[in-house]
């Protein structure tokens, strides 16, 4: 690990809410240590209740740590202006300006960038166009479904091309089309050198795109490590053959039962169901990552 | 170089600091402005400006009705206006802090200063519009009703500088009747100096000169701004006398310049039914070129001592010289002023409410507030020693006073009084009213908001 | 059967969601502590004894009463229509009309736990106020022709003020411990509390006089006499009745509209209501000030604290009339409201 691309640290951890009296009432976060790097794709997992939530708004400086402390970008805490200006936050639920259309929602926090009209503008219009709310965006977000209000929330967070991305549950709400084009676009921007941090309850969708998982319980951290190699079974080795006749598939058994003298266990790989509903529902999928490609480059 | 790139650096930062104040005072104005509250408020305004005037009945006189229409119909709808500010301030971070609003504010690059001043700054901007709206819509009823016969005699759109006789102040004046009485050994038991202090003040703030039939008066007036030769001086003189022996008095006025050589002029006065008396002397009568910045008056009582009775005044309120100064609309624009940042700095007020409570309990306590500076003024003007003396009663004088001394500086000018009286109103109380409600006060309360900001956690937990 | 339970299950709830609020207890404290403190700030004295402390006392229960009832009912209704409580509550088998009902019978035991709680600090108040009185010792003759024998002036009734002072102190001391062992919730614990710490301190002022001397101590046996003004129970019963009224108004309005626009018209009403002769004194049947005032309930019908004045006294009779006058008034808002709520989307 690069201490130099160390782009979160978080370093013992401990979230205690209290009560009137300072009493504790609730240990959300217990000692928790994690390094994030430049480039990566995190995935923050646990269960209702784990402290994911609560770990993400004190990185965001929402809420002040009981213990502990936390570095961002080049060892600042989370409360610099300066941290701010550099990252993108997408909350679980999307508390919207419920009078504002999405357009002057992003105008506004364009705004609060410090970004000038004209710029604020231009980004403001590529970013409806890459949420695909280009029809709604004179619309009241008051008025939306909560798929659409996401899509909102989501363009706010990359309105100033953030180098880390922190995003609690991106697809909640949203349709497999509308989640796999987050995952998409999660993928598109880690390719560009955007660190992502993202906590979900869709652990498919975790598996999807993440590079390394951290699995929290009961405010501790448990399990931390890379995608492929936690999920790792390495007791069982399994081929995967394209285009093997049934006979063949036979003999080869027979042979592999013979050497090892255990019975061997052989089935057909499935596809997702989320692979197979994009493939009879949006075959232009392809397309739309595509756009969101050009949007990245831009 | 380093200095000048510094210099650019500096001045990037500005303008982004700029925009960011700039785009929450966009958000907090629609916000408002979307609001069906800020709707019903204008039509409360409406009503109050339009029907209010129509509703109210006064004396019959032009004088009462144009009284009624600046000080009732302004007076109301500023009332209106103070409390809708306060409410609509304590909603600002409150409502958004509830909502949840402010969680993705919050982790933008913006300062909690810029945050309390975007907002601040917007209800700056609405309440302008409100009280400019108010004060054109009276300015169009006067303008309109002076088209009416009887009006444009008796009603006087004027703004006159107002000179007081030149006097000791009553502070003065108590320390100097709180050493003849230390001297005498007559200082009263059981009170602190301060408090006897306040009470010869105020003694001395309502004394009353008696002037009896045969006797004379003099005060020296100083005029904030020279009057020419071609200008007109106003004498005013309000007084009490007993009631039935009131039409049998009469006075003699003689006015004289302080410049060597001018003539004096005398003014005999035979109407006292009313109790005020009001003359204009043209300073050509004077008889000099050179331009007067001060007065001697002497009122003399020249009633027959055995028919009439004295002739009471409290001279430092009820004689004054009045010279021209400026236009009624360039009052009426400072009066609309003053009233607009007394609406600042409640707004101040209730962003630092809100900033620490949640929008019932921000709007209870800022109200609570209110009232306690609006009693806390009007008790302290009547509270007597025998009050003070009761135990039961002193924590409430002490609250008062605290809270008065407070607020003296920015709801000392009462605006709209001056407006009804023709007087200017001055420079000096102006700005220092200006720089209470808009620069000190509000300063005090956005660091104290600012503060409980950046401690308090924006987020519940899990 | 059923009916009930769902009924008083909402309203429960709804005394418990509203009283729990800070802003709740804040208000009430406030009233109750304005009210027994209004004898002791009198810096004018009236020749009426009492009156000033009356009259507060009803004035700060119709304004502030007027508040809660509107806070009460915005939260109740027009909150949760909006963050989607009251559509999980319509999916289970409740009739609206009984969500609006409901709605209004929790407001309305709020209301009525205010009332008791300003009543009681408002005949304290009125007590503790200063009154003419006599040397008690004077008027019992086993006390000896050698105590003096004198008229002692207007007294003010400090014990009264103080024990009612003291016991809204105690009132949120004792729920601030409660909060702190058993982690009840403190504005529950401060609203019932208060209320119940005037109506104790009634109880307990039967037992001395105004000069503060236990009554068993000067008589020498068990003697109860409260001393207060039980006059002011017919109209502040009044007072409630135009605060039932406008909990009402309030929960029909509040289907429709926010908090702020439920508290203007609300205001509007009873400035309105307070006003009416001056606003539709003549008015033709058939006109639009006469549709108003037909539909506008009269509060001047409810505002009788000038009766008291004088020593004069409001017959129970005119009470049960303006009683079902009012429940004329309620009937028609919540009809209004039961209305207004059936179409109203949810989602």
């Amino acid at each position: 690990m690069d201490a130099m691309n160390e782009i979160i640290q978080i370093k013992n951890l401990g979230k205690t809410f209290k009560d009137f009296w300072h009493r504790p009432v609730v240990v959300a976060v217990k000692d928790l240590n994690l390094t994030i790097q430049r480039g990566e794709v995190v995935g923050l997992l646990g269960p209702n209740g784990s402290g994911k939530s609560t770990t993400l708004k004190m990185l965001l400086g929402l809420l002040r740590p009981t213990s502990g402390a936390i570095e961002l970008f080049d060892g600042r805490g989370p409360e610099d202006v300066a941290v701010k200006s550099r990252l993108g936050y997408l909350p679980e639920v999307s508390h919207l300006h419920e009078f504002l259309t999405p357009r002057e929602t992003l105008m506004y926090y364009a705004s609060l960038f410090g970004l000038p009209h004209a710029a604020a503008k231009r980004r403001t219009n590529e970013l409806l166009e890459m949420v695909g709310l280009v029809p709604a965006a004179d619309r009241a977000v008051g008025r939306f479904s909560k798929g659409m209000a996401r899509r909102v929330g989501l363009a706010q967070a990359l309105i100033n091309a953030p180098e880390l991305l922190i995003l609690d549950e991106p697809t909640s709400g949203l349709d497999p089309i509308g989640c796999r084009e987050v995952k998409d676009l999660v993928r598109l921007l880690a390719k560009s050198g955007v660190t992502v941090l993202m906590t979900s309850h869709l652990l498919a969708d975790v598996e999807d795109v993440c590079d390394r998982v951290a699995i929290m319980n009961k405010g501790v951290l448990c399990a931390n490590g890379a995608t492929r190699e936690l999920l790792r079974n390495p007791e069982i080795v399994r081929f995967s053959i394209a285009g093997l006749s049934t006979e063949t598939a036979a003999d080869v058994r027979m042979q592999i039962e013979k050497q090892v003298d255990r019975p061997v266990h052989q089935d057909f790989p499935e596809m997702s169901l989320e692979a197979y509903f994009l493939k009879v529902v949006a075959p232009e999928a392809n397309g739309q990552a595509f756009k969101m490609a050009h949007f990245l480059e831009k | 170089m380093a200095r000048h790139s510094r210099w650019r650096i500096f001045l990037k930062s500005d303008v982004k600091t700029i925009r960011k104040i700039f785009g929450i005072l966009v958000i907090s104005l629609r916000a408002a402005l979307r609001a069906k509250t800020v709707f019903a408020l204008l039509m409360l305004m409406a009503a109050c400006v339009t029907l209010l005037p129509a509703v109210i009945k006064g004396d019959g006189t032009p004088e009462g009705d144009c009284r009624i229409l600046v000080m009732y119909t302004i007076g109301f709808a500023f009332a209106i206006l103070c409390l809708a500010t306060l409410w609509a301030a304590c909603a600002l971070f409150a409502a958004e802090i509830d909502n949840q609003n402010i969680q993705l504010s919050a982790v933008k690059p913006v300062r909690a200063f810029d945050f309390w001043l975007g907002k601040w700054l917007a209800l700056l901007v609405l309440n302008g519009m409100l009280i400019m709206a108010v004060y054109s819509a009276v300015y169009a009823q006067i303008r309109w009703k002076q088209r009416q016969a009887g009006w444009r005699e008796s009603v006087q759109l004027v703004s006159r500088h107002i000179a007081r006789p030149i006097l000791p102040t009553p502070r003065e004046e108590a320390l100097e009747t709180y050493s003849f009485l230390e001297k005498q050994k007559a200082l009263p038991d059981g009170f602190s100096k301060a408090q006897v202090l306040r009470t010869l003040a105020d003694k001395a703030r309502e004394r009353y000169t008696i002037v009896n039939p045969g006797d004379s008066v003099e005060w020296r007036f100083a005029l904030a701004r020279p009057v020419a030769t071609n200008e007109i001086v106003t004498v005013r003189i309000r007084f009490d006398t007993e009631y039935s022996t009131r039409t049998q008095v009469a006075g003699l006025c003689r006015l004289a310049p302080d410049v060597p050589g001018a003539q004096a002029v005398e003014i005999p006065l035979s109407d006292f039914s009313l109790n005020e008396i009001v003359f204009d002397v043209s300073c050509e009568a004077f008889g000099t070129t050179k331009s007067i910045s001060g007065f001697n008056l002497v009122f003399t009582h020249t009633g027959d001592p055995a028919k009439t009775s004295a002739v009471m005044l409290r001279f430092r309120k009820d004689v004054a010289v009045l010279t021209q100064g400026g236009t009624f609309e360039a009052n009426l624009v400072r009066s609309a002023i003053i009233h607009w940042s007394i609406l600042a700095l409640l707004a101040a007020f209730g962003l630092t409410l809100s900033a620490c409570f949640s929008l019932p309990v921000a709007v209870f306590i800022s109200t609570l507030l209110l009232l306690l500076v609006m009693v806390g003024t009007s008790v302290t003007e009547v509270v007597s020693q025998e009050d003070e003396k009761e135990w039961l009663q002193r924590p409430g004088i002490i609250v008062s006073r605290m809270v008065s001394t407070v607020a003296q500086h920015a709801i000392r000018m009462d605006p709209l009084d001056a407006i009804i009286n023709g007087e200017r109103i001055e420079t000096a109380p102006f700005m220092d009213a200006l720089l209470w409600n808009l620069l000190v006060v509000p300063s005090g309360f956005a660091l104290c908001g600012i503060l409980i900001l950046r401690r308090r956690e924006l987020a519940s937990g899990d | 059967m059923r009916i009930i339970q769902q009924s008083l299950s909402i309203a429960r709830t709804t005394v418990v969601e509203s009283i729990q609020q800070p802003v709740a207890f804040l208000i009430f404290a406030f009233g109750v502590l304005s009210t027994l403190l209004v004898p002791i700030f009198q810096f004018h004295r009236f020749s009426e004894d009492g009156r000033l402390a009356r009259d507060s006392g009803f004035s700060t229960l119709m304004v502030f009463g007027l508040a809660v009832a509107v806070t009460t009912a915005g939260r109740a209704v027009a909150v949760e229509i909006t963050r989607g409580t009251a559509a999980a509550i319509i999916g289970k088998p409740v009739a609206r009309s009984l969500f609006v009902f409901s709605k209004w019978l929790g407001v309305c035991g709020v209301i009525l736990l205010f009332w008791l709680g300003m009543t009681a600090a408002t005949l304290l108040a009125e007590r503790g106020s200063a009154h003419l009185v006599v040397s008690e010792l004077c008027t019992h003759a086993q006390h000896g022709a050698d105590d003096p024998c004198e008229t002692t002036g207007y007294v003010m009734d400090s014990v009264t003020l103080t024990l009612g002072i003291c016991g809204v102190v105690i009132a949120l001391l004792f729920s601030a411990f409660q909060q702190y062992a058993k982690r009840r919730r403190f504005g529950v614990s401060a609203f019932i509390g208060i209320a119940i710490s005037q109506l104790t301190v009634v109880a307990l002022c039967g037992l001395y006089d105004r000069m503060g001397h236990l009554r068993w101590v000067i008589t020498n046996a068990p003697t109860y006499v409260s001393d207060l003004d039980w006059r002011i129970l017919s109209v502040s019963v009044l007072v409630l009745f135009a605060l039932l009224i406008f909990a009402a108004l309030a929960t029909a309005l509040a289907t429709r509209l926010q908090t702020g626009a439920v508290l203007a018209v609300c205001v509007l009403v009873l400035l309105i209501g307070l006003a009416g002769d001056l606003f539709a004194g003549n008015a033709m049947l058939f006109s639009v000030q006469g549709f108003l005032a037909g539909i506008l309930p009269d509060i001047q019908h409810f505002w009788m604290c000038d009766a008291l004045a004088q020593g004069g006294q409001l017959s129970w009779h005119y009470v049960s009339e303006a009683g079902l006058y009012a429940l004329g008034c309620c009937t028609l808002f919540i009809t209004a409201g039961c209305l207004s709520f059936a179409n109203r989307d949810l989602g």
